[in-house]
């Protein structure tokens, strides 16, 4: 029998009960799909990862206050980074550069004008060296004395800018954080938007011992970016810097380090860690789904050619080989779960824009390359499982099948 | 009357049933003529059926060699086997044997899928056979749509389809009234004039001696 006549005989074969076919995609439909899904949130969690250390470089680190999660110990246990200890890693032999923050959400009140969720950063003046030039659109950044003074001025953000100072020049203005009043000099360049989820231009940047002294308080364990020599001195750096802080919060000998420090290396290695973990559970999954849909589909064919008996029958008895009963029963089963994956890519494709849109806190980033390897896991489910069912039915007695009531 | 189209030699077919080894055909030796229409007759179980389905290449035989059109049966391949099924061999089953999925005209082409014959091809030649067999209205119709009688005319057409030299036809007025009946016998004959070789199985002596050249009687397996 030709492939053609072989794949139109299946296709009526299927079309004529709709209902069953249907049914019996439905394991691979929703197989597929959640394959589909799963890989865009995996990939979308990714990204997010990669985005946030992004611009990381390879002999920077970053130092934080650890944080402790589990039941009885909740929260923070560890001494906060205090911006003078920030300050005073510059001694350390290994380090060429410290750069301390300190960044909180707040809310900036300009008379009746107010802006939630706005991101409150606390820097050094030298933080803007590590910008691109041109970065302050307007007006200027403030100046190592303004930090040591500890003056109440702000640089702030272009969403900043016009939802306080719709039509005016922001530019030596007042603004509130936190009832606090600052003097507005300097307004940063648009940024473009990266994250739907947050918008770069709602911000305020202001010295960081003004933000100390005025909003946060010196509890408020700061940030620290720090950059070492070279690659090859990130160990012995990161050994010194926790040694250093023992020292200066008297950390008793059988306690935990108060700081964590990261590595780009240590952040992909993580990443890569995870990432392998999450392809496992992916793996396993679908395997799971898949071989659900595919015993599903085996099911069905099974029943099909029980029922078929006598169609078997007479098609050896006019000339069919078992090959052409083989090839039949086995593309019913292919095209079964081809057309279970092209329903299940399609699920797959609308979920993810619902599924953001009520959870935009999952990222979900679709991958082309999932659609093609959905059909050829597809293809593969419904062969393997086909086979049975289909060797079976070549394997009837004609004469027996003829007979069969 | 020349050659033998079958030359059948000692056929036997054995199978085994609660432990005892039972024969559906024993020895049967015979040999049929090309263009003859030869009757197969005996009781219920007498293995009747078995003979013409051995004719049929559809039972693989336990003993004996028989000749289909110079070829030795027993010693085919599967795949050669139904080449022969396919290029020599007509089937008119009692049930009719239609595929309820298919229409008249698909059904009667089916035998065409198995030796490749380009579409308009088989198109054209099922049609001119449902015409043949007075069923030019209805091409279009399910086997469930159709009578008995019109669906044994079917089912001629698709014995048909490939053109074959050899009709077996198992009790092919079984299951229709004598009227309908007839009209298949009518049918049988003219193929049978046509110099086609017809080999029935039936219950009905009158219908034996009325279109048969000659009759095997058979019984326990056995010719007489």
């Amino acid at each position: 029998m030709r492939l053609f006549d072989s794949i139109q005989t299946a296709l009526e074969s299927l079309a004529h009960n709709t209902l069953r076919s249907f049914l019996t995609a439905l394991g691979i439909i929703i197989g597929v799909a959640s394959v589909i899904v799963m890989v865009a949130l995996g990939t979308g969690a990714q990204e997010a990862v990669q985005s946030r250390f992004r611009g990381l470089g390879s002999n920077e680190m970053t130092i934080s206050q650890r944080r402790q999660f589990g039941f009885g110990n909740q929260g923070v246990t560890s001494k906060a980074i205090t911006y003078d200890e920030a300050v005073g890693l510059k001694d350390l032999p290994q380090i060429v550069s410290v750069q301390a923050s300190l960044s909180s959400s707040g809310t900036v009140v300009r008379g009746r004008e107010t802006l939630e969720s706005t991101t409150i950063l606390g820097v050094a003046a030298d933080w803007i060296a590590t910008q691109n030039p041109g970065y302050v659109a307007q007006g200027d950044f403030f100046t190592e004395i303004d930090v040591e003074d500890k003056t109440r001025v702000v640089v702030i953000g272009q969403t900043v800018a016009k939802q306080l100072f719709p039509d005016e020049d922001p530019i030596g203005q007042e603004l509130r954080i936190n009832r606090v009043r600052f003097e507005v000099i300097g307004l940063i360049k648009e940024i473009d938007v990266t994250d739907p989820r947050v918008d770069p231009n709602n911000q305020v940047i202001l010295p960081i011992a003004t933000a100390i002294n005025d909003l946060f308080g010196k509890d408020r364990s700061v940030s620290v970016r720090v950059r070492v020599k070279d690659e090859k001195q990130i160990a012995t750096a990161t050994e010194a810097i926790k040694k250093y802080f023992r020292q200066a919060h008297d950390t008793p000998e059988d306690a935990q380090d108060d700081v964590e420090v990261f590595s780009l290396s240590s952040v992909t290695q993580a990443q890569s860690e995870s990432a392998q973990t999450f392809a496992l559970l992916l793996i396993g999954m679908a395997i799971v789904s898949l071989a659900v849909g595919g015993i599903g589909i085996m099911n069905v064919m099974l029943v099909s050619v029980t029922e078929r008996t006598r169609e078997i029958g007479v098609r050896l008895a006019i000339g069919a080989r078992q090959w052409d009963i083989v090839q039949q029963f086995l593309i019913e089963a292919v095209a079964l779960s081809l057309s279970g994956g092209f329903i299940g890519v399609a699920v797959g494709i609308l979920v993810i824009p619902i599924l953001t849109r009520y959870r935009p806190d999952l990222a979900a980033v679709l991958t082309w390359q999932s659609i093609p390897q959905a059909f050829g896991v597809a293809l593969i489910v419904g062969t393997v499982f086909g086979i049975y069912p289909a060797i079976r039915a070549s394997r009837l007695d004609p004469m027996e099948a003829l007979r069969y009531e | 009357m020349s050659e033998a189209i079958i030359q059948a030699n000692e056929l036997s077919k054995a199978y085994t049933k609660g432990g005892r080894q039972m024969f559906a055909l024993r020895r049967a030796t015979f040999s049929i003529q090309q263009g003859e229409f030869v009757a197969i007759m005996g009781p219920s179980g007498s293995g009747k059926s078995t003979l013409l389905y051995t004719l049929g290449c559809l039972v693989r035989l336990t003993g004996g060699q028989c000749w289909l059109a110079g070829r030795d049966i027993t010693r085919l391949s599967e795949r050669e086997l139904a080449q022969v099924r396919n290029r020599y061999i007509g089937f008119v089953f009692q049930s009719f044997q239609l595929l309820p999925t298919l229409s008249a005209l698909r059904n009667v082409e089916l035998p065409s899928l198995y030796s490749q014959q380009a579409r308009h091809a088989r198109r054209e030649r099922a049609q001119q056979l449902l015409e043949r067999v007075g069923l030019a209205e209805r091409m279009g119709h399910r086997p469930t749509e159709l009578s008995g009688g019109e669906a044994q005319r079917v089912a001629i057409a698709r014995a048909l389809m490939n053109d074959p030299p050899l009709i077996l036809a198992d009790e092919p007025t079984g299951n229709l009234d004598s009227a309908n009946g007839a009209s298949v016998m009518a049918l049988l004959d003219e193929l049978h004039a046509e110099g086609r070789t017809v080999i029935i199985v039936t219950h009905d002596p009158e219908i034996a001696h009325r279109h048969a050249n000659r009759i095997l009687y058979i019984r326990d397996g056995v010719l007489e």
